[in-house]
């Protein structure tokens, strides 16, 4: 084959490359890049989308970091949302996952025990839960008062609420997605390893600490980093059960999503919005750096 | 071996083409010579049919209108309305909640309407009840037209009265009468140090007002909330829940479920006249009503109402102002609404006739009520900056009522919160 | 490259304690499966209750009587759940068709066609992933408000057509990568074009992995609460998630709560009949695109 014919065999294959990546491409430019510098942008002004935007330069930061304590609160929350969920949510399903991988009859009817409650819609989790969860006639409450236990007011008590939607959250967690990336990477972990530590009568605790873990470090990363990123999103929990979505009893649930959707799409504040959008993904990419810098030189990359 | 069954994929094909018609139906293609008005109303259920009715006599007697009613729950009803209008499909005439009209007048969502009601001769604004119209107004300028009005009134189990053998209260009550009455109505049976009935339900609007305060002050310029108007209302009603256990605090109405007033473990209940008919099917019991408990400037209570505005973005502004005036000021509309026991009409003339408190389900007291009406309705300051700040307020008297800070403290701290508010609105322009 | 698993292990004699070890790790399961699934048989349960039931104390789980008019009717009658259902069912098969489509051809673009900038546009691709997509919320709303799509299905069902992001692409990618060159090569010789090598051999080779982007993509859309709150405004265009908020009552001892977990119950069932339909594929696709590959 000639130069000619190979560079011009390359060229059209350059070209069908792009034609195939053109849903990836306008993406990138539709859906991510242009909306991130528009959102930069417009986090400069105040604009209610009805009357022309006005520039005001800093404002928008100036307000929130000094002057807006319902900033400050939702960030709160969404951390304290964040503090319990990454970990419960890493921790709780990895023991389930263990269970799930042991040898024993029905493990397939016990996997799809658990992990029903993570394919529930969070709208119908929610609402199922602010019934469970109900002080007055709700099974959780009258579960405790068997035990002699007087349930909290949950939803109702700015103490109890966010535990409340931690709990839900955690239960559609617990045999979710995690689970079953846990659950892929113990069954990849090579028996051989295991044998040989039999062999020296190594116990269970020891196997897992020195064994196991380390064999599912990237699997761990993988799900704090993602587990991060997705609870500093929590949204539909809070805006479902809550009077009309307002992340209540004394904005104990008005975290920082629910708080920007506000801001964005109740007080039309666009600019106040897109400003606190852009913190929240400074804040994220803070945090996950953080974490491939800590976690990273741990992980054992088999 | 295709990676879904073939009768999937075709079946996708078939959606997909439906989807494409369905989008491409909602276009609406009016017939020749009929208006089509869209109108966004938060009325639902059984609500939604008697709207229905009041609508239906409308297109009878305008047969070139058609109105087409958009449904939307109360809870999201502003955020829905705005986006509507912001998407440049707003609905040509609207209702709206009082407290947020300021904002949709200075947004441009809702039309002036001063000089064409002004210049109205059919429209004598006199016939209303006292306060209707500045419900409906934002500065001097009239945006919206009320249909219904309607204040909260004390409703009063007279069973649990005779029992108690307590008086039942009378017009001209007063705040110390209010609680007198209250602590003998209130029973612990066992003396668990737990009430098994109170003599209220949780409440906590008007007491402000009745003690001479607002929110805001007049021009939206000063914020209230710490003033000793306010805090000595909250300090009042704060003790009727903490310290004299009249009525129930959060943490109490737990196990209780329902409606406290209905299951009879409270004696009486601030209500509105839409919970006339609900109380007339639900109560097995003997009640009335009677006005509120007089606070220092009276037994003053916030009017509330329904304002119903116009977009000034409508395309047949005429046929929208038919309707408007149809729903709010004839008297076709205005006694159908009484009668079939929708809601209060603003106009006087027609609440104070038999087509309203001639009702079955009404009680004696309702002359009380239509009295109030006339004489001690007070209206919120309210402006386009108000939805934050009434958030503040809803916060502070949750504060207060958990017992988290007293409301000396509650009024300072959210005060400072509002003040902000009103700096901010300012350099924004909404005020 | 990730290591199989061994092979079963012939089995030995069964000592004692390996059975009182398997006896506990089934109490264990059994608890914990009760636990987790009790929530959803509450659910189902409060459906089927009359009204005074349902407030019951203490809470019964069989109701007296069935009722299932609920179901029949009375879901129905609070909110318009039929054409909601429909809504949800329309915009979700086009958005599943969509992203499982664009996926794969952006991910058989990545996985197997040479053009500058390719890798560098795929890095940028994938970093999108750690995007909060409330940056984005604000811009596109003013964009398709900008269009007049608000109020309309388009901002829901439109972008689906742009592969639905990087997850999806990723995995498919890894998973293409397995598929022998051998056999594009042959179709090349035999004259095919790139279209007909990707519908012809790679898409039929892909089913797992096709069938795990689809459930993920189902679920994503069904499940989609922000996005419809955000764009949908007529209560005729509702899909289901925004129907179940509908039925809160103002007051909360007023909320039909038997209806409401009938509507629940309707809104869950596809998903876990799905989730039984394909569990096969779904394992299989999720452990052969492991992380690591």
């Amino acid at each position: 084959m000639s130069g000619a014919g190979r560079s011009s065999a390359r060229r059209r294959e350059a070209l069908a490359c792009y034609g195939f990546i053109m849903p990836a491409i306008l993406f990138l430019a539709l859906m991510a890049v242009g909306p991130i510098i528009a959102s930069f942008v417009i986090s400069f002004t105040y604009w209610d989308v009805m009357t022309p935007p006005q520039w005001i330069g800093l404002e928008n930061y100036r307000e929130m970091f000094f002057h807006d304590p319902l900033f400050w609160k939702s960030l709160w929350n969404t951390l304290y949302f964040t503090a319990f969920i990454v970990p419960l949510g890493t921790i709780v399903p990895f023991l389930v996952a263990m269970l799930l991988n042991s040898r024993i009859r029905g493990m397939p009817i016990y996997r799809t025990c658990f992990y029903l409650p993570s394919i529930v819609p969070v709208v119908a989790g929610s609402v199922l839960w602010l019934w469970i969860l109900n002080p007055d006639f709700g099974l959780f409450n009258a579960v405790l008062g068997v035990f002699g236990i007087e349930g909290p007011l949950w939803m109702y008590s700015p103490k109890w609420s966010k535990p409340a939607i931690i709990l839900m959250t955690l239960w559609g967690m617990a045999g979710g997605p995690n689970m079953l990336i846990y659950l892929a990477g113990l069954q990849g972990v090579p028996r051989s390893l295991y044998e040989a530590a039999d062999m020296d009568g190594a116990r269970w605790f020891t196997r897992v600490w020195n064994i196991t873990i380390p064999m599912m470090s990237p699997y761990f990363l993988f799900t704090l980093v993602m587990g991060f990123i997705q609870a500093f999103q929590v949204f539909t929990q809070a805006y479902v059960m809550t009077t009309r979505g307002d992340g209540g009893p004394i904005d104990s649930t008005l975290f920082y999503v629910l708080y920007l959707y506000h801001k964005a799409f109740r007080q039309f504040e666009m600019g106040y919005a897109s400003a606190m959008a852009w913190v929240l993904f400074v804040v994220i990419l803070i945090i996950t750096g953080i974490q491939f810098k800590l976690l990273g030189k741990r992980v054992h990359y088999g | 071996m295709y990676p879904f069954p073939r009768p999937f994929l075709f079946s996708l094909g078939i959606l997909a083409v439906m989807a494409a018609v369905l989008i491409g139906c909602s276009e609406r293609k009016p017939d020749e010579g009929i208006t089509i008005l869209r109108m966004a109303t938060w009325a639902s259920d059984s609500g939604f049919e008697l709207e229905r009715a009041i609508i239906t006599s409308f297109e009878q007697a305008n047969p070139d209108i058609r109105i087409e009613l958009i449904y939307t729950p109360y809870d999201y009803y502003t955020e829905k309305l705005l986006t509507l209008s912001v998407s440049g499909d707003p609905p040509d005439v609207f209702w709206t909640i009082t407290e947020t009209l300021p904002y949709l007048a200075s947004r441009g969502v809702a039309m002036d309407l001063t000089d064409k009601v002004a210049n109205d001769p059919e429209i004598d604004t006199a016939l209303y009840f006292p306060n209707a119209l500045s419900l409906c107004s934002y500065g001097d300028r009239l945006y919206a037209m009320p249909r219904d009005v309607a204040c909260f009134f004390t409703v009063y189990n007279k069973n649990i009265f005779d029992e108690a053998g307590v008086p039942y209260p009378e017009p001209g009550w007063t705040w110390d009468d209010f609680l007198e009455t209250g602590k003998r109505l209130t029973l612990d049976e066992n003396g668990d140090g737990r009430n098994e009935r109170f003599a209220m339900t949780p409440y906590l609007m008007d007491v402000i007002y009745q003690n001479g305060g607002q929110i805001l002050g007049e021009d939206g310029t000063v914020a209230w909330l710490n003033s000793p108007e306010t805090v000595g209302a909250l300090d009042w009603w704060s003790d009727t829940i903490l310290e004299h256990g009249i009525c129930p605090r959060a943490q109490e109405q737990q196990g209780f479920g329902g409606d406290l007033f209905v299951t009879e473990r409270a004696a009486m209940t601030f209500q509105g006249p839409w919970m006339i008919g609900w109380y007339d099917e639900q109560c097995d019991f003997d009640w009335d009503i009677v006005g509120f408990p007089g606070g220092k400037a009276g037994p003053k209570a916030r009017l509330l109402g329904l304002p119903i505005a116009i977009s000034p973005k409508t395309e047949h502004p005429e046929e929208a102002y038919r309707l408007l005036k149809f729903l709010t000021y004839s008297q076709e509309a205005q006694t159908l609404q009484a009668e079939l026991g929708i809601a209060m009409p603003a106009r006087r003339d027609i609440a104070d006739s038999e087509a309203f408190r001639g009702q079955d389900v009404m009680p004696p007291g309702i002359v009380h009520f239509i009295d109030a009406m006339q004489n001690d309705t007070v209206v919120e300051n309210v402006f386009p900056f108000y939805s934050p700040v009434k958030k503040a307020y809803q916060s502070m008297m949750d504060t207060v009522n958990l017992g988290e800070m007293s409301p000396q403290e509650a009024g300072d701290h959210y005060q400072t919160q509002v003040e902000r508010e009103i700096a901010k609105a300012r350099r924004r322009g909404l005020l | 490259m990730r290591t199989k698993p061994a092979p079963e292990l012939v089995r030995d004699p069964v000592a004692p304690a390996e059975i009182v070890r398997r006896i506990l790790i089934h109490l264990v399961l059994l608890s914990g499966a009760v636990v987790f699934l009790f929530p959803l048989i509450w659910m189902l349960s409060t459906s089927l209750k009359p009204p005074d039931e349902i407030f019951s104390i203490p809470p019964k789980l069989i109701p007296s009587t069935f009722v299932w008019e609920n179901y029949t009717k009375r879901v129905f009658e609070i909110v318009p759940y039929g054409r909601h259902y429909l809504n949800s069912i329309i915009i979700v098969s086009i958005s599943v068709f969509a992203n499982v489509l664009t996926a794969a051809m952006c991910a058989y673009g990545f996985a197997r066609l040479r053009a500058p900038g390719r890798d560098w546009i795929f890095g940028v691709f994938l970093a999108t992933m750690m995007l909060p997509p409330q940056v984005m919320m604000i811009p596109l709303f003013i964009g398709f408000q900008k269009i007049g799509w608000i109020n309309t299905w388009k901002p829901l069902i439109v972008p689906a057509f742009l592969s639905g992001g990087a997850f999806n692409v990723f995995l498919l990618r890894q998973f293409f990568m397995t598929i022998p060159r051998d056999l594009e090569e042959a179709g090349l010789i035999d004259g095919c074009g790139r279209i007909t090598i990707f519908a012809r051999i790679i898409v039929p080779l892909s089913r797992p992995a096709l069938v795990t982007i689809a459930i993920f993509s189902f679920m994503y859309h069904w499940n989609d609460f922000l996005t419809p709150l955000i764009y949908l405004h007529d209560q005729d265009k509702y899909t289901l998630s925004l129907s179940l908020n509908l039925f809160k009552g103002m007051y909360i001892s007023r909320t039909p709560w038997g209806p409401l977990m009938a509507a629940s119950v309707m809104m869950v069932a596809p998903v876990i009949a799905l989730f039984f339909a394909v569990q096969r594929h779904f394992v299989e696709g999720i452990t052969l695109t492991g992380l690591k590959g």
